[in-house]
């Protein structure tokens, strides 16, 4: 089984990097609206949660590490990792022509090791906050005299975004209540890239890349409450919240392009640089998630982002488009493997979820939102170990053509590897 | 059993997944998306006149180029001009078994670059091979250098009309002459040549319409043994040409650019650039236009002036003026563009030196390169012309 999973993950990587040579211009893209100021935001939740179609700040199922809230992290026993990747198809569309992008991202590194069991458990993790990835190109035509026709392509495209190096801790202060706390270093690297390709013989292309760099400290704090036996002797019911603080960098923009000056090809700062305050805005979530039995839960959960008062003093006129996000989530999970069945269908996790994401951007009066189906699987090592790992398949729709704006139709496979393992434990006999 | 049901369904998840992945990998662009999201970069275009150019003029070099132009052509807008090619045959990188005496005679056979005429070219020139009777030196031989030599007695004759090769026979005294040099055996031989002997001068003669172009370097000086028919080629020492321009009736309100140097322009774009704000200059191109129209018309039946297919800007010159504009490297080289009959000349790097440092060297200097010996001169429209053909910055920006 271990080895046939490995084949498993191996084959899933093949086919992810036969998606990125299907073609360079479709590679490494995203969604366009993560053009606008730090990027796109991304959640912290698994591909369990996702095929949840949740944020997951109240589903903690103490098999896996459970990023989205800080409390979790002292209920288990386990030392417990995740690492997450996803694969998205973007298929936009605006009022003139469509196009197909596809996005192979890394995501989250957790681990949470229990320092005592079931009360206290630290947390380290890496993981992504927002994410800029966009190619746009445009064809145009100049005329420079009477005689001259000058053609160029503007191509523009965009990486990176704010990432978190955190580390936390999580405290079961009785059976009913745990809290946590993760404070994090938050960075910021993105770069943008504008490239001007003439037709006409005779003149350069001109690229400018422009490199934004930030540090700042962020924290966060998280709270369960959870209760067994509510309506029957097997039911778990849990009221989760986490609270993100705001953010603020400091940011530096540095655009630099390359001149020949008196034969040499000397490289340029453009003075477009500047320093200006970025923020990340205050995050909000809360949830609910009922256990009725161990072999189903539902979950319902909301997440409130306060974008009208985050900041982004490098182009103001994108930080216009910033408004309130809001996103709520609702869904289910069935758990037949833990029957115990010898068959096939039976040996897996299965979920199903649909959210709605107001989205953080309102564009010529237009709110960016996404409507997420979403589904998942989650397949389990044997019975020796707790390790697994889940697959969730989301289609969501995204955006408007109106306004000239793009309608994005989002095809994601998420995939989470869970390792959750008893370690450090000594051996009581040699 | 159990094992083979896993295995079974592992196989099925598998291949799911293996679509899933596939899936997502095929898609078709269509087109690009997000121009109403993505704002465009500003491409700008800015024309400026550019004025302050200043008429120059400098003695070339003429010694040891590649071509040496001989003859007389009046053009009807450059003016008259007359090329005399000085030659000296070496007495080195020869070997006789016997000394010159006269059972020797002596030629010169000149070869001709046939692809280039100045002027008619079906007439027929004729020209005479005189003896120079003072000292001059290749390397130090300029346009308006004329050394003498002595018209009352014709060493040769000839007629060229589009003949590649001409052989010349040389006169038996002027032979003597050379033949005593090379059978010096004094210490002072060497001296001696240098010093006493200067070759010989090919002027035209009488009414001439055209200069033609002997290839010094493919050219030589032959002895041939009459008694006994051998032949020693005798290359060339020295050689070189002067140039006289005359009566130059170009219209004052244009550019005259002569490749001898004789009008050259100097000009700065300091003024026009100093001022401008610009840090991401795409392409700056300067543009001077040719006064096509009347290079055309000016022209008699079966005339031909020489092609030129580029400018030259240069500046920074260090080594003299002469030298530096007919030696030193190309800095920007202007095409024509027979689209708009005007020079382009890519001065972009020019001017970002005006806009990312202060360049040492403002003035750039416009001409027409010497360097082989053709005969070239065109006219272009300067800053008093409509405003469609004054010379022009056109600066592409991006903002």
């Amino acid at each position: 089984m271990k080895k046939l999973s490995i084949v498993i993950v191996f084959l899933f990587f093949v086919s992810s990097a036969f998606a990125q040579t299907v073609s360079d211009s479709e590679a490494n893209s995203g969604s366009i609206y993560s053009f606008y100021g730090v990027g796109t935001p991304i959640l912290q939740n698994s591909a369990q949660e996702k095929g949840m179609g949740i944020f997951g700040v109240s589903s903690n199922d103490l098999e896996t590490s459970g990023l989205s809230n800080p409390a979790f992290w002292g209920l288990g026993a386990f030392v417990r990792g995740t690492a997450n990747f996803t694969l998205a198809k973007y298929n936009a569309e605006d009022s003139f022509s469509s196009s197909t992008n596809s996005l192979f991202e890394a995501g989250t590194i957790h681990v949470v090791f229990p320092i005592v069991k079931q009360k206290l458990g630290v947390s380290a993790a890496l993981y992504p906050v927002t994410r800029t990835n966009f190619k746009s190109s445009i064809t145009k035509q100049l005329f420079p005299n009477a005689t001259d026709t000058l053609g160029y392509q503007f191509d523009k495209n965009g990486s990176g975004g704010i990432s978190k190096l955190e580390f936390g801790f999580g405290y079961a202060i009785n059976k009913y209540i745990a809290i946590g706390y993760a404070p994090s270093l938050a960075f910021m690297r993105t770069n943008s890239s504008e490239k001007i390709d003439f037709s006409t013989s005779g003149y350069s292309t001109n690229t400018v890349n422009t490199d934004i760099t930030a540090s700042a400290f962020s924290q966060r704090f998280g709270i369960l409450f959870s209760k067994r036996g509510l309506l029957n002797n097997n039911d778990i019911i849990q009221l989760g919240s986490s609270v993100v603080l705001p953010v603020n960098f400091d940011a530096k923009s540095k655009s630099l392009t390359t001149k020949v000056i008196n034969g040499a090809t000397t490289t340029i700062d453009l003075d477009r640089s500047g320093i200006g305050n970025v923020s990340l805005p205050l995050q909000v979530s809360g949830g609910l998630t009922y256990f009725a039995s161990p072999y189903f839960n539902v979950s319902a959960d909301g997440l409130y982002e306060e974008w009208s008062k985050a900041k982004y003093e490098l182009n103001l006129d994108e930080v216009n488009n910033y408004s309130d996000r809001f996103l709520l989530g609702i869904g289910a999970q069935f758990h037949p493997y833990r029957k115990g069945s010898d068959r096939f269908f039976s040996k897996f996790r299965y979920s199903a979820g649909v959210s709605y994401d107001k989205g953080h951007l309102t564009i010529d009066n237009q709110d960016i939102n996404t409507l997420w189906f979403s589904t998942g699987l989650g397949v389990f090592a044997p019975r020796s170990s707790r390790s697994s790992f889940d697959l969730s398949i989301q289609y969501g729709i995204r955006g408007t053509t109106t306004q000239n704006l793009v309608q994005e139709k989002i095809w994601a496979i998420n995939f989470s590897v869970n390792l959750t393992e008893l370690m450090f434990i000594r051996p009581k006999l040699n | 059993m159990q094992r083979n049901v896993k295995a079974a369904g592992v196989r099925r998840l598998v291949l799911l997944l293996t679509i899933s992945g596939l899936f997502l990998a095929c898609g078709t662009k269509s087109g690009p998306v997000g121009g109403g999201i993505i704002p465009e970069i500003e491409v700008a275009h800015d024309t400026l006149m550019v004025s302050g150019f200043q008429a120059d003029s400098v003695a070339s070099y003429t010694g040891k180029l590649t071509i040496t132009p001989i003859g007389k052509y009046t053009d009807p807008i450059f003016g008259d001009v007359e090329a005399v090619a000085y030659i000296k045959p070496t007495i080195y990188s020869f070997s006789l078994d016997t000394t010159l005496d006269n059972s020797y005679s002596m030629y010169l056979d000149l070869m001709f670059d046939t692809t280039q005429v100045y002027g008619d070219s079906l007439s027929q020139t004729e020209f005479s091979v005189y003896k120079v009777t003072e000292l001059w030196r290749s390397n130090e031989l300029f346009n308006d250098t004329k050394p003498a030599y002595d018209e009352s007695v014709e060493i040769a004759s000839f007629t060229r009309l589009k003949e590649d090769s001409i052989r010349i026979s040389l006169s038996q005294t002027w032979f003597a002459e050379y033949a005593s040099f090379v059978n010096d055996t004094s210490a002072t031989q060497d001296s001696s040549f240098v010093y006493d002997f200067y070759g010989l001068a090919i002027v035209a003669k009488g009414a001439s319409s055209k200069i033609s172009f002997p290839v010094p370097t493919a050219s030589a000086f032959r002895l041939i043994n009459e008694d006994v028919g051998d032949t020693t080629i005798v290359g060339l020492n020295d050689w070189g040409y002067s140039l006289d321009y005359a009566n130059k009736p170009y219209p004052a309100n244009k550019f005259a650019l002569y490749n001898s140097l004789d009008r050259f322009y100097s000009f700065s774009l300091e003024e026009e650039v100093d001022s401008l704000t610009i840090r991401n200059l795409l392409k700056a191109e300067l543009i001077l236009y040719q006064d096509t129209d009347l290079l055309e018309s000016s022209l008699q039946a079966n005339s031909t002036r020489i092609d030129i297919p580029y400018l030259e800007l240069k500046s920074g010159i260090t080594n003299g003026l002469a030298y530096g504009l007919q030696f030193s490297s190309s800095e920007i080289v202007g095409y024509l563009d027979e689209s708009i009959n005007g020079y382009r000349f890519d001065v972009t790097s020019h001017v970002n030196s005006y806009i990312f440092d202060d360049p040492s060297n403002k003035t750039l200097y416009l001409h027409m390169n010497p360097a082989n010996g053709l005969l070239r001169s065109t006219l272009l429209y300067d800053e008093t012309a409509i405003k469609a053909l004054k010379p022009k910055l056109i600066l592409l920006t991006a903002k």
